[in-house]
């Protein structure tokens, strides 16, 4: 066994608060769009915040999504982590419909895994896009909407160049629901490691464990 | 030669061209020598008469006009003058003060001023000219000086930023100094400058002050920190609303055939009594209410029976403006709600604090010209639609009670065309049918959900305010009209929450299926999101369960 060295200690601490982070939002944000939501919760007898509180936890948590994602952003682009990981090249292209194959049809017959995670590229062409589009697109798109609802009437002058309100809250929402299916696709690919924890515990070590010589599923 | 010099400095001091000096007046006159007013006038100036003294015993009167023209000029209008009072009556010309008068009072001591109401206030306030004489520039100035060190921005003094500051945004403006800036001061200054010469033989009429505003038409707030600048002010803030008997016809009291003997039926003050003969209902009502009891204890603390428009035709700042009489902190007190001040731009107090008010989302049609959203007045509409339009027609042109959502779109655009890209649907939630219990001061129920949400009661009732010659109509709208412009490009209001979708709306939709299916769920506009992505998130969920089945099935 050999071990890879895939995350720093900052992006792993950085990676669970803006998990709890993200959490919280998506629930709170549910619950606003929703309201509905709230009565069904009751009847589970889950605890879920009331509306009015809901309203102030997704402001303030979403403040604190913003410097996460400032943190996260100057992180990357200081540490160089971005060109390493984040940076699509040339040699991706080949491998971009390999790596789907695998996912779709490999993995069920026990094909291997075309791509290895190692210290100078931890993602595929596709998780490149993944987490690409929801770091870099997605998230900003969220956090700056976001911004621009936390006063409305300070901001009203860019809210209605940008075309006003109404289409504020739809490009808000529709990021979120990219952001959703992005999650609920993360959440199972975790399991997708040479042991279903493996990428979990990558997230909380720093290191993968993977067979010598034998590049492992993913 | 020491007499040539003196004989030179003799010539200098001595006016040029008089044909007596002053000098040699001086000699008999020596009392006018220390005189400080016309003082670098030669006597012979005004006195033209003396060519040589001693002169004769009978002089000429002084002509002030020589000099005096446009003084004299008002002079001549005024009562003073009719009077038969010369200038010297009030003027002291060979006194010492220079340019001023003789005070009203030294010949007016202790007017009474019975017949003025609120005598004291009036008296503090104002000086003579204010009411008696021509002005020629008048205002009031309100200055605030906050504490060393404090900052305050105009857009807390103006929160619309329309350009001033309305009653309720001063009364809030009033309420934050009170909380947040202790030690500040608030100086009300009410200047009149006019011509004490021309002095009217009448006093102003209240109205001109009170109504037609001719006089204290502007009022400037001063707010001098830091940095100083000014606010104006709607003068209606200082100065209130009383109508004059030429306006009464026009209320709504008026309108009905009240006549002032009605009400005023001896000298006493005006009580609930009188009132309570017409509106039994509604006092009573009122009456076992706790506002009744702890605030406002008869109608006219609210209500000025005197005023010119009925509710309907007050908008949600104007109604505001009332509560706020009292109610000055009411901005701090809502510090919960989020996005406070904006809420206060489209809500009235008794939107929320009057649960059995019948309430409404009104729409009328304003423009933003520089950033300052006005509702459209009658007069501007006359001019794009001709004389004595019905806008209700040229919106509705079927004869119905009511406009479509559709039709309302229809129009804004064409107005638009017409007018200019500037304006727009404004919108607002305000009480259609007063019910007079505001008992409910803290809200059980701070859900937003009661406004936010398709299912608000205010979208049952919706209304466009049209305005007409002398008065609004209200029309009730038919359909949504929130839905049919996905981005506000007519519409300013959106009501964060009923863009959501709804059982009714999939049920509606599956129910259209297939051929109805595309148009419909064009006309969801932004809900469209909710919907789809609802569907992607279960199809995904779907997916991934049946992708780790599989993983299970085949042990990878």
């Amino acid at each position: 066994m050999k071990k890879i060295f895939l995350h720093t200690l900052t992006i792993r601490i950085w990676h669970w608060i803006n998990a709890l982070i993200v959490i919280v939002l998506m629930i709170t944000g549910i619950q606003l769009r929703m309201p509905g939501v709230e009565e069904f919760a009751r009847n589970m007898a889950i605890w879920i915040p009331e509306y009015s509180m809901a309203v102030l936890i997704h402001k303030y948590i979403g403040y604190a999504m913003t410097l996460s994602f400032i943190f996260w952003l100057v992180y990357i682009l200081v540490s160089g982590s971005f060109r390493t990981h984040y940076f699509p090249r040339p040699a991706d292209i080949p491998i971009l419909g390999k790596q789907a194959l695998y996912y779709l049809v490999g993995v069920f017959q026990g094909s291997e895994n075309p791509f290895t995670p190692t210290e100078k590229g931890k993602f595929n062409p596709l998780q490149k896009i993944a987490y690409g589009s929801v770091m870099l697109v997605i998230t900003p798109l969220i956090v700056v909407t976001g911004i621009l609802f936390s006063d409305i009437f300070f901001f009203r002058d860019v809210i209605d160049w940008l075309g006003g309100v109404r289409l504020l809250d739809a490009l808000h929402v529709l990021a979120s629901y990219l952001f959703l299916l992005n999650l609920i696709v993360h959440l199972y690919m975790c399991t997708m490691g040479h042991h279903i924890f493996d990428h979990v515990k990558a997230m909380i070590v720093g290191f993968e464990e993977m067979p010598e010589e034998s590049p492992s599923k993913h | 030669m020491p007499i040539l010099v003196i004989i030179f400095f003799l010539i200098l001091s001595s006016p040029v061209g008089a044909a007596v000096p002053s000098d040699d007046c001086f000699n008999c006159h020596e009392e006018f020598k220390k005189r400080t007013s016309h003082e670098g006038i030669a006597c012979t100036d005004c006195h033209i008469g003396i060519k040589e003294i001693p002169h004769e015993e009978k002089l000429t009167t002084p002509a002030c006009n020589a000099c005096h023209h446009k003084t004299v000029e008002r002079y001549s209008a005024g009562i003073h003058k009719s009077k038969g009072l010369a200038c010297n009556q009030c003027h002291a010309i060979h006194g010492k003060k220079k340019g001023k008068g003789a005070d009203c009072a030294s010949c007016h001591p202790n007017i009474a001023h019975k017949a003025l109401p609120s005598r004291g206030k009036h008296l503090a306030a104002l000086n003579c000219v204010a009411c008696h004489g021509k002005l020629d520039k008048s205002g009031i100035t309100a200055t605030v000086t906050l504490p060393k060190g404090a900052t305050l921005e105009r857009k807390v003094v103006d929160r619309d930023g329309n350009g001033f500051a309305d009653p309720a945004e001063w009364h809030a403006f009033e309420a934050l100094l009170d909380q947040k800036f202790k030690g500040y001061k608030l100086e009300k200054q009410y200047w009149a400058y006019g011509d004490a010469h021309e002095i009217m033989p009448k006093a102003a009429d209240c109205g001109e002050c009170h109504n037609k505003r001719t006089r204290f038409a502007s009022a400037v707030g001063r707010i001098t920190d830091v940095t100083s600048y000014s606010v104006q002010i709607t003068p209606s803030v200082f100065i209130p609303e009383f109508p004059s008997l030429r306006e009464f016809p026009k209320t709504v009291h008026g309108q009905k055939g009240v006549r002032c003997t009605d009400c005023h039926s001896s000298k006493d003050k005006i009580t609930d009594k009188v009132c309570v003969r017409c509106h039994e209902q509604v006092y009573h009502t009122y009456e076992k209410s706790i506002h009744a009891k702890k605030g406002a204890t008869s109608c006219t603390d609210c209500h000025n029976p005197h005023l010119i428009k009925t509710y309907k035709e007050f908008n949600a700042k104007e109604r505001i403006a009332i509560c706020s009489r009292c109610h000055k902190d009411y901005i701090t007190r809502h510090e919960w709600l989020p996005n406070t001040t904006l809420h206060f731009d489209y809500l009235e107090c008794t939107t929320c604090h009057s649960p059995g008010s019948e309430k409404s989302m009104v729409f009328f049609f304003a423009d933003k010209k520089n950033n300052k959203k006005n509702a459209l007045q009658y007069e501007v509409l006359e001019r794009v639609f001709g004389k004595n339009v019905h806008l209700k027609s040229v919106i509705n042109t079927y004869a119905e009670n009511m406009v479509k959502g559709e039709e309302i779109g229809r129009f804004v655009i064409d107005l638009k065309k017409k007018m200019g890209e500037e304006i727009f649907v404004d919108a607002e939630i305000i009480v259609t049918k007063v019910h007079h219990d505001y008992s409910v001061t803290r809200l059980k129920e701070r859900n937003c959900v009661t406004c936010h949400s398709p299912q608000a009661h205010f979208y049952n009732s919706m209304y466009l305010i049209l305005p007409e010659k002398d008065h609004h109509i209200y029309v009730p709208v038919k359909g949504t009209l929130l839905s049919v412009y996905p981005i506000s490009m007519a519409l300013d209001i959106y009501v964060l929450g009923e863009e959501k979708i709804t059982k009714e709306d999939i049920y509606a939709l599956l129910g259209k299926a297939p051929e109805g299916f595309p148009a419909y769920a064009k006309s969801l506009g932004f809900k469209l999101i909710d919907l789809v992505g609802v569907i992607l998130v279960i199809l995904v969920i779907l997916s991934i369960l049946a992708h780790a089945l599989l993983r299970i099935l085949v042990k990878r």
